[in-house]
Parts: C-alpha cells; sequence; structure tokens
C-alpha cells in the first residue's frame, strides 16, 4: 500500500460491535472476564488497550516496521530503549542530540551504571573510533537540532551490526514521510509523537518501531513492566493526526524551502541551515536518505540583540518551545531549548547567540514570507 | 553474570602487549579504531579488560576513552622509566590524562629503574602512584596488577 493508503487504514478496522469508522476510544482500565482466564485478550488497560494497538499498528505501517510500542511521552519511549541494557553497558549518541535525552542519559541512567559517549555521528569513522566491547547500542538523531547536521544512516547500520550492537534513531524530525531509517538497515526507530506524527500540539507522546520479533516482545514487556503507557485519548488524537501526516509534511516542507529560499537571499541574514537548499553542506546526502527535508530551518541573525527583535517582531510566528504544528513557532535555542549545553559547546557547532530556529507550519506560504521579511525589516 | 573491570592502559612501547597476552593468559588481542581489548578471566565472576591505547592522539583518546575512564578502577600507565618532565610521549600524555580525567592513575615500571627520581630545583619530586615490577613479563604484571588495584583501594579510604 501507498503511505497515504497505509496512514488512513493501517490498524484500522470498523469497530466490530457497532460499525463506527473512526476507531473507538476504549477508556477503560480493566475488562470483564467470562470465566477465570477466559477473556477477549484483553485484561488491563497497561498491558493491552485497542486504540493504542490501533495507533501502534498504523504507525508501524508507516515506518515499514512490524511492530509499534508507544509510551507517555518521547522521553518514555527513550527511556524503554535504554531499560532494554544491561548495568555496564555502554552507548554510543550523537552528540547534538535534544537537550531531554542528553539529560535523561546522564542524569538518570548514568546512576545505574550505562556509559554514554556523546560523539559526532556526523562522521562514522568517530563513531568507529568510539567503540568498546562493551558497546551495545548506537543512538542517533538525524537531522539534529537545531543545526540540522545529517548522519549517514546506511554506513552507520553497517558500523552497529558488524559490532554486534543495536542502533536507534530519533525520526521526530523527518518523520516516516520523509525518511524511514528501518529501510537503510536500522534496527530500532523512536519518535517524540508529540511533534509531527500527532502535529496539532495538543498531546505528548512517544513510539518506537521496529521489524524485529525479539526486540518487539522485550520493548512490549518493558512497556507493561515499567507502565509509562498513553492514555486512550491521547492515542485517538494521535492516530486521527496521522491520517492527514502527508498532507502536512509535503505542506510544512512546501513553506520551509520557500522561508529558507528567501531567507538566504536576504542581506540581513548572515546564515540560513536548511538541508534542502543546495549550500547545506550535507544536500547530498540528504537527497539519498530523506524522500524530502521537513519543516524546520534555522539561520544566525549574528547576535542577541537582533535574534530578540526578530522574535519579538514575528506576528504569526509564536515564540514557543516545541515544533511541528501546523502552527509556524519560532525558538531562540540559546536561551531557550539548549540552555543547558555550555556556551563553548554551542559554539563549537554553531549555535550561536544569533541563531533561531523556525518550525514552519502549514498556513499560508505568503503571509509567512511576508511576517518573516517585516520581522527582519524591524531588527 | 560476570563482574568486569574495564582498565585502560598507556604503555611506552609495542612490547607491553605480549606482557598482558602473558599476563591474561590468551594470545588474542581484538583490535578496536583506538585500542586493542585483553580479556584477563582473573576468577569464575571477575574479568578485566585491559584496553592497550594504540595511538597517543590526545583528540583519539578523549573520543573512545570518555565514558570508559569515569568508569574504570583505575589507569595504568607503563614505562620503562616513571613519569617525569622530561619530553617523552608517555609523560606528554600523563599531563594531559591529569588535565582532562579525574581516575587514579597508577605507574607500572621496572624497579631496575626506579632509582632515577627527579628533583626539582624548588625540592620537590613528582612521584606518581606506582607499583614495581620485579621485571618486563607476564608474570610480573599479574602479580602487581592486583597490588595497583590494592593501591587505589586504600588511597580512596584514607580520602
Ligand atoms: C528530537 C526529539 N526527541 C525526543 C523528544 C522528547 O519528546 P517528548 O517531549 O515527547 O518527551 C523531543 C522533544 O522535544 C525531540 O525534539
Amino acid at each position: 500500500m501507498g503511505f497515504q493508503t497505509d496512514s488512513i487504514h493501517a490498524g484500522q478496522k470498523p469497530d466490530p460491535t457497532t460499525g463506527a469508522i473512526m476507531t473507538p476510544i476504549f477508556q477503560t482500565s480493566t475488562y470483564v472476564q467470562e470465566s477465570i482466564g477466559v477473556h477477549k485478550g484483553y485484561e488491563y488497560s497497561r498491558t493491552q488497550n485497542p486504540t493504542r494497538q490501533a495507533l501502534e499498528a498504523n504507525i508501524a505501517a508507516l515506518e515499514n516496521g512490524k511492530y509499534g510500542v508507544s509510551f507517555a511521552s518521547g522521553l518514555a519511549a527513550i527511556s524503554a530503549l535504554i531499560q532494554m541494557l544491561e548495568s555496564g553497558d555502554h552507548v554510543i549518541c550523537s552528540d547534538n542530540v535534544y537537550g531531554g535525552t542528553y539529560r535523561v542519559f546522564e542524569t538518570v541512567f548514568k546512576k545505574f551504571n550505562v556509559a554514554f559517549s556523546f560523539v559526532d555521528t556526523s562522521d562514522p569513522e568517530k563513531v568507529r573510533t568510539a567503540l568498546t566491547p562493551r558497546t551495545k547500542m548506537l543512538f542517533i538523531e538525524t537531522p539534529t537540532n537545531p543545526m540540522l547536521i545529517l548522519s549517514d544512516l546506511a554506513a552507520l547500520a553497517e558500523i552497529a551490526r558488524a559490532h554486534g550492537c543495536l542502533s536507534v534513531v530519533d525520526n521526530t524530525f523527518m518523520s516516516p514521510y520523509f525518511q524511514r531509517p528501518l529501510e537503510l538497515g536500522i534496527d530500532l526507530v523512536v519518535h517524540s509523537s508529540t511533534k509531527y506524527l500527532n502535529g496539532h500540539s495538543d498531546v505528548v507522546g512517544g513510539i518506537i518501531l521496529t521489524r524485529d520479533d525479539e526486540l518487539a516482545s522485550r520493548l512490549y514487556y518493558i512497556q507493561n513492566a515499567v507502565g509509562a503507557v498513553p492514555g486512550p485519548q491521547d492515542c485517538f488524537l494521535i492516530l486521527r493526526a496521522t491520517k492527514t501526516l502527508a498532507l502536512r509534511m509535503r505542506e510544512h516542507e512546501k513553506n520551509a524551502l520557500a522561508i529558507a529560499r528567501y531567507l538566504e537571499g536576504h542581506p540581513r541574514v548572515e546564515k540560513v541551515y536548511y538541508p534542502g537548499l543546495p549550500a547545506h553542506p550535507q544536500h547530498a546526502l540528504a537527497k539519498r536518505q530523506m524522500s524530502g527535508f521537513g519543516g524546520i530551518v534555522s539561520m544566525d541573525l549574528g547576535s542577541l540583540e537582533k535574534a530578540r527583535r526578530f522574535a519579538e517582531n514575528v506576528r504569526i510566528f509564536a515564540l514557543a518551545e516545541s515544533l511541528g504544528g501546523v502552527e509556524s513557532l519560532v525558538d531562540h535555542p540559546a536561551i531557550m531549548t539548549h540552555a543547558s549545553v555550555p556556551r563553548e559547546e554551542r559554539l563549537r557547532m554553531g549555535l550561536t547567540d544569533g541563531l533561531i530556529r523556525l518550525s514552519v507550519g502549514v498556513e499560508d506560504e505568503e503571509d509567512l514570507i511576508r511576517d518573516v521579511g517585516q520581522a527582519l525589516e524591524a531588527m | 553474570m560476570n563482574d568486569i573491570l574495564e582498565i585502560p592502559v598507556f604503555a611506552d612501547s609495542q612490547s607491553w602487549e605480549a606482557w598482558f597476552r602473558e599476563c591474561s593468559g590468551t594470545d588474542q588481542a581484538q583490535s578496536y579504531h583506538a585500542f586493542k581489548h585483553i580479556t584477563w578471566p582473573v576468577g569464575p565472576d571477575l574479568d578485566i579488560y585491559f584496553y592497550l591505547v594504540d595511538h597517543f592522539n590526545e583528540h583519539t583518546v578523549k573520543e573512545a576513552l570518555s565514558a570508559i575512564i569515569p568508569c574504570a578502577p583505575c589507569i595504568l600507565f607503563c614505562g620503562n622509566h616513571l613519569y617525569s618532565r622530561e619530553a617523552r610521549p608517555l609523560n606528554n600524555m600523563y599531563r594531559f590524562y591529569l588535565s582532562h580525567f579525574r581516575t587514579p592513575v597508577v605507574w607500572l615500571t621496572p624497579e631496575e629503574f626506579l632509582e632515577e627520581k627527579e628533583i626539582h630545583a624548588d625540592g620537590q619530586t613528582e612521584e606518581p602512584d606506582y607499583v614495581p615490577l620485579t621485571e618486563l613479563s607476564g608474570r610480573a604484571l599479574k602479580k602487581a596488577i592486583p597490588q595497583a588495584l590494592e593501591l587505589i583501594k586504600q588511597k580512596i579510604q584514607k580520602d
């Protein structure tokens, strides 16, 4: 089936009791049993819930995987991945990952004697250098936030396989519409479904996808044993949103590309970061491993003062953390989302005080460009 | 499952690899990008993994060992000479190490060379913690490494 057909139908059958075409919200914690141990496959909602299962099957199909295991947030999903490991294991992680990922690794899981190396995964040689006999997982985020640096997934999947360690990709930024890491040999994909999958800024959620039977059964075990499951209402909302994922992603990208091109030619913008621009240093890799370039554009305005004036003067773009919703957002990473990264480290990756990240929404392209233009003039 | 101690090793010549293999009772050393890995099955419940660092490149050391060093019980510096201010690669590496990491270091040096303690103009010596080796051999290492671990244990208890 095609992506759009899957997004509307995969995992969803009309409700057998009423024929309702939309999967109902099974807002129940438990299920009545006919006799002791005789039931319809559902015992307790931490373990099984039909709305949740419909969502998991749906996104598994979109990622071209076999299994989906959903969680109450992206970070709960990421935590479940680390809970698959043993004390003493070592994880190599992209050095420019989402700050919350860095925080849970360094401040929570390190206490349980899991070691983390933060490495520039855009260079496969550096990943090889960081491998040790105890390396059990390679955790990659591509493109990174907010510098939009890419890692070569096919090359990294190969390195991980040769070493016998699991490869994981946080695919939140691209969504399965533009990037499907499982097809490139990656073992596990994780999402903050809070972002593009849900896309309407009204749910926090996470999900892991895989093709591997054994990994899936370990993850279902953790999902139930640890218990960070999403509620049925949230599952319903995400399931409703994936029906329009392709439509939204195409619009996000069209607008983002138009804005990136506009910014590239603007005298007040010092630098634009967008993988869809031929000037992006990894444009060739972007074309090879993604089928589009996504909705996030970053730009350097030269100073904190200019960035502040820009953020204060936009009218359609809202100043807020998060990304991936239908509405356009502007973020100042150095102060808002990446303040925990030491300044020296930030500057090394180009994350200056003048950097602005735009999560380009699906409003009218002309309105967004006019808004960005007037805010640049007012700087 | 066995307990595993990971011990990074900086040595001043290739010859040490043979002595570490002899000490571990293995002729196998698995090559990684930045080091060679030799397993010493110390007892039924404990393995020691030695990581013999290949390149004294500061960048590589940081990339390859930054997650290992903080968890290691100690780091071994193996040299024919104990640390001095002389510009030898092992001494330079030791200075780099001290400025970047805090895991304790033990030097393993043949006892016949231990007389060469350097006394500076200010009357200070810069003697690191060390265990003398009776000879350059796997047998001597086998004796010295538990002593090195004990030395660190006592030091930590004292602190
Ligand atoms: C790339 C990425 N991964 C993971 C997360 C964490 O997800 P959540 O906020 O749903 O826990 C985020 C959130 O911003 C993110 O941007």
